[in-house]
């Protein structure tokens, strides 16, 4: 849930990049750290825990600085991808408020496709979660591959495998080589601020 | 109760990120795509859930499976032979949900196999002739793998049989031999131990012979019933 202090005027969100391994994640981030980082007065972190043994995960935060006279953060997290580090995926989508789910566009990774979200699903029940209700924007990543002649998944395709219940927004990106990454940022950003409904008492 | 003014809180942080991510957001294809459903009839849903049940047979899969044969029932409300093809499907679904992880693999083989089939009729390439001597086909094949699995079952349920059987023979002997055997104890044991510990294996004796007598009877019964049903 959005971190919202009043009293000191400050607004933390937090944004899980979520996908199956080798799908691309850490290079949207990877790619915003490398040309944003100054804008953004901020850099990437690579964070290396414990728990389900040697584990990774990237940790990105985003001051988007003063708008409405609040100080607006943003929290960049991604997962480890392989299906062995699922404590990890758990502990990072706790307290998330948007999902970017970074789908590879590769023919041979549908079924990981289709097993990661089903994952997330999962995951999302145990903080009492519903994937239908969170924010969430589909990447399909790697669309520079078509051109280089590798069997690749159509949007149509991914959209009738992963989104055909969901109905949510999509995108085809390339986080190696920058289509549409910010775009993408901005979008979840976005539906991520406008989701926040906030009552304090 | 203090209430946030999200709605102007969206609009700045859009504005703020359209400042920062500017030089970027201008050099590509802005579009994002809002997902639409697929209101024409196609097989292509089809095709994914069985896959999806190929990978995993959860029940999300078999409640999509029969959602969608139902949604294709109805978009092909016209073309009896693929309403056939799609029935058959669904008897498999019926299979697999009564099976689940059990489902023999050839099903999943077989649901390709209408699912190919169906695409076929689906394209009109065909003609009418041609379509029914595929549907005929496909039920011919569905026909003989309802009877293959029919017989798979009697056999499992012949070896399940044989097997209580061994088991009682080898339970029994045991336990007889058991009960023969000289007690090991020191001299100063008393009588009555020994006594008791025979009667307690007799006890267990009989206990395990009406177990596996009743075993038996309801395989038997189960035999005879899919006797009378074939």
């Amino acid at each position: 849930m959005a971190f919202i202090n009043i009293r000191n005027k400050e607004i933390q969100l937090k944004i899980v990049y979520y996908g199956p391994g080798q799908g691309g994640k850490t290079t949207n981030l990877l790619y915003i750290n490398k040309n944003f980082s100054e804008k953004i007065k901020s850099q990437m972190v690579t964070i290396d825990t414990y728990g389900d043994r040697t584990i990774f995960f990237d940790f990105f935060p985003l001051d988007l600085g003063q708008i409405n006279g609040f100080d607006v953060k943003i929290q960049l997290y991604t997962v480890p991808g392989q299906s062995r580090y699922d404590t990890t995926r758990k502990l990072v989508l706790n307290g998330v408020d948007g999902i970017v789910f970074v789908a590879d566009m590769l023919a041979s990774m549908r079924r990981k496709n289709i097993l990661s979200l089903k994952n997330l699903h999962e995951n999302l029940i145990k903080y009492h979660k519903n994937i239908f209700n969170i924010p969430l924007l589909f990447q399909f990543n790697k669309v520079d591959l078509s051109q280089k002649g590798y069997p690749v998944l159509t949007p149509e395709r991914l959209t009738d495998d992963l989104n055909r219940q969901l109905k949510r927004p999509w995108i085809t990106a390339s986080a190696l080589t920058g289509e549409n990454v910010a775009l993408t940022l901005k979008k979840i950003i976005s539906m991520t601020t406008a989701n926040i409904k906030i009552s304090l008492n | 109760m203090i209430d946030l003014d999200y709605k102007n809180l969206a609009t700045g942080v859009e504005e703020r990120l359209d400042e920062i991510f500017a030089d970027d957001l201008r050099g590509y294809n802005s579009q994002i795509t809002k997902f639409q459903y697929f209101e024409t009839p196609s097989l292509a849903n089809l095709k994914s859930i069985i896959m999806s049940l190929e990978w995993e047979v959860t029940d999300d899969h078999l409640i999509d499976l029969i959602q969608e044969i139902k949604r294709l029932q109805k978009a092909y409300s016209e073309n009896d032979q693929l309403k056939k093809l799609l029935r058959l499907i669904f008897h498999l679904g019926r299979y697999i949900r009564i099976h689940k992880s059990h489902t023999h693999p050839y099903i999943f083989k077989m649901l390709f196999r209408f699912y190919n089939s169906s695409s076929k009729i689906a394209s009109g390439k065909y003609s009418n002739h041609e379509n029914a001597k595929i549907v005929n086909n496909e039920i011919k094949r569905y026909l003989s793998l309802k009877a293959y699995l029919k017989r798979e079952n009697k056999s499992i349920f012949r070896r399940s049989l044989k097997k209580a059987n061994t088991l009682e023979e080898s339970l029994l002997s045991s336990i007889d031999s058991l009960s023969k055997q000289k007690p090991f104890a020191s001299k100063d044991a008393s009588k009555n131990h020994y006594r008791n510990l025979n009667n307690d294996f007799k006890e267990l004796k009989k206990f395990i012979y009406l177990e596996i007598k009743k075993l038996r009877e309801d395989l038997q019964r189960i035999v005879t019933l899919i006797h009378k049903k074939a």
